[in-house]
């Protein structure tokens, strides 16, 4: 069993740090408390919609933005979304750029928006990151034999 | 953060053995704990009894047991409309965490289409299937906002009843009062947690209205065969 202790440690001290760092907030949790015996996979899944999700609006937001007229509310509708996905699974950090973006929007103020999009999509490919990581830990642990802590 | 001192948690994976215990106080195992409120009390034999029932949390009334079709009838039924698919995933995890039936519309449109208000009657699951007890509406959508379902809803003779929740990840207190104003049961703001989900099953209406039916907190409470 020392394998299991040592990838749940692990595990927990990832997750701990994800929180720390900012890349996660409550909302993540409060997924996972969703998560049960009738649907093990759900976060995964869920997760795994924010991402097809975010590609797809990231690359309407580099098309529209190289927009001869750029249409601002069109932008910000995207933004918009990419915030309200974001929010909902807890990636705190890339929400919060979407924040900063809308605001550029708003005073359709183009260097700022170019600025966000390439931070949004640094947040955004840097949270998948790790997430991918917590999830192949999850899988590391289960197939060792183990369960997956999950703090509440 | 959203860490919390007691050191219970759930394993959430059905693969489990015996956990090691870790030393870390935050982290230590205990027995899986099942979503106590919305399954079951396993034993009671008067359950099967259509003239008496209980329920040990009785939050609404609905008797809260598994895999007995009986019962599935008076699972409370909620159109969720969202355009966005994370959001109605997540959603209809809620709502079927508190043993609701759901259905996901992704536009005012084809929410109005499936209360049975759209050019095709076909699409009316309120006419034809279990009739719908709660519509949880996201604000900003594409097209049809959630504000003007709403509306649309409220207007109508056949659909008007039916409560309508309105959420939104913006916290704009004119839209707030605009939609309660129109009718809304409440404004509830993004993202929602499962302690907001269990407060609405107390605005949820059922075909089978339930004498004594309250909102808050537990207790046992009993249907009589004269409640239709």
């Amino acid at each position: 069993m020392d394998t299991v202790s040592q990838l749940q440690r692990q595990f927990v001290e990832y997750t701990t740090s994800l929180y720390r760092e900012g890349y996660l907030d409550d909302q993540f949790t409060q997924l996972q408390k969703l998560q049960d015996e009738s649907n093990p996979d759900f976060v995964v899944e869920v997760v795994s919609l924010f991402f097809e999700d975010s590609e797809k609006l990231l690359n309407n937001l580099t098309t529209a933005l190289h927009q001869e007229n750029i249409d601002y509310k069109q932008v910000d509708a995207h933004v918009h979304q990419f915030k309200g996905s974001s929010s909902s699974i807890g990636a705190q950090r890339v929400k919060n750029v979407c924040v900063v973006f809308r605001n550029y929007c708003d005073e359709k103020n183009l260097d700022g928006c170019v600025v966000c999009l390439q931070q949004a999509k640094n947040e955004y490919i840097l949270v998948r990151n790790k997430l991918e990581t917590l999830f192949n830990l999850e899988q590391q642990i289960l197939q060792a034999g183990g369960s997956v802590p999950m703090m509440v | 953060m959203g860490f919390k001192t007691s050191a219970e948690i759930q394993t959430r994976h059905p693969l489990r053995k015996n956990p090691p215990q870790l030393t870390d106080s935050n982290w230590s195992q205990t027995p899986h704990l099942h979503r106590m409120e919305t399954i079951t009390h396993e034993s009671d034999p008067t359950e099967m009894d259509s003239s008496s029932s209980s329920s040990s949390l009785g939050e609404i009334g609905v008797e809260m047991k598994n895999n007995n079709n009986k019962v599935e009838e008076e699972r409370p039924h909620v159109l969720v409309v969202d355009d966005s698919l994370v959001d109605r995933k997540i959603m209809e995890k809620l709502f079927t965490n508190s043993a609701c039936k759901v259905t996901t519309a992704d536009s005012g449109k084809k929410a109005l289409e499936l209360l049975g208000q759209g050019e095709d009657k076909h699409t009316d699951i309120n006419q034809q299937g279990p009739k719908i007890n709660l519509v949880v509406t996201d604000y900003c959508m594409p097209g049809m906002t959630g504000y003007d379902l709403l509306k649309k809803v409220k207007e109508s003779s056949d659909i008007k009843e039916i409560p309508v929740i309105v959420v939104s990840s913006e916290n704009v207190p004119t839209r707030i009062k605009k939609c309660l104003e129109e009718g809304a049961q409440e404004f509830i703001l993004k993202p929602l947690k499962q302690a907001d989900v269990k407060k609405l099953r107390c605005h949820m209406q059922f075909t089978k209205p339930i004498k004594g039916r309250l909102c808050m907190g537990r207790y046992t409470m009993k249907r009589t065969s004269d409640n239709k």
